[in-house]
């Protein structure tokens, strides 16, 4: 366990990225709602292997995603969905947990717009980092990654 | 395409209460301590479901008095749930 005496603290940050992707809303919303398109960009680096991910995507419905480097230590995610309208918005909390340490709770909205015959990405995060253990800005960077594997994906299919 | 719009805001308050952190901390954590303040003022909204720990959930329902400030003050019946 890592919560031996460790100073308690707070830092709240939000962070806003926007994208834009050649494909329609429809087809980028099918990437956050099915869990066979989830599942092929929304993981780890390569070298962590193969997360263990299970969504519920409905309002209420929870998501999991647990994985890490190997031999290091072990992530979990876990997010409960709180809005959906098909095609437009999808809204989200989770928390992350780092070896059993909580390490920041967050809110989640995605809005889609239509953009000529593309996509217009707003994803806008809220963020409340515990403890020390991550901050604003690299989970700012992982959600680039995530947002580049998600362009990389919508190219492929 | 759609009305459907969202408003992303944060506020903070700050109060300072005369009481230890102990009997502060009781009144969010003990069902009967937080249903005389949070909500109706009678205890009119009590909890249909309060499970305070991590992953836990909270519920509520009931019809309570709210002050809505914009876009002038006026007393205004809000369902909260």
């Amino acid at each position: 366990m890592a919560t031996e005496t460790k100073t308690r603290s707070v830092t709240h940050a939000s962070f806003t990225i926007e994208r834009r992707f050649r494909q329609s809303p429809t087809r980028v919303f099918k990437a956050f709602s099915s869990e066979a398109s989830k599942q092929a960009w929304f993981h780890g680096p390569e070298e962590w292997g193969r997360d263990v991910h299970q969504m519920d995507f409905r309002v209420g419905g929870r998501e999991t995603s647990v994985g890490g480097p190997p031999g290091g230590p072990v992530s979990s995610f876990r997010a409960i969905y709180q809005d959906i309208v098909p095609d437009q918005r999808i809204i989200f909390s989770y928390d992350m947990d780092l070896d059993g340490a909580e390490i920041s709770v967050s809110l989640t909205t995605i809005e889609l717009k239509p953009d000529g015959a593309g996509t217009h990405l707003v994803y806008t995060e809220q963020g409340a980092y515990l403890d020390g253990w991550d901050k604003p800005d690299g989970r700012e960077a992982g959600t680039r990654d995530l947002m580049d594997n998600l362009e990389r994906y919508l190219e492929q299919v | 395409m759609s009305d459907h719009t969202v408003a992303h805001g944060t506020f903070v308050i700050e109060r300072a209460y005369p009481h230890a952190p102990e009997k502060v901390w009781a009144a969010w954590a003990d069902p009967t301590q937080k249903a005389k303040w949070f909500g109706a003022p009678d205890g009119g909204m009590p909890a249909e479901m309060f499970d305070f720990k991590p992953g836990g959930r909270e519920s509520r329902h009931g019809t309570i008095p709210m002050v809505r400030l914009s876009p002038s003050t006026s007393l205004t019946r809000t369902s909260f749930h």
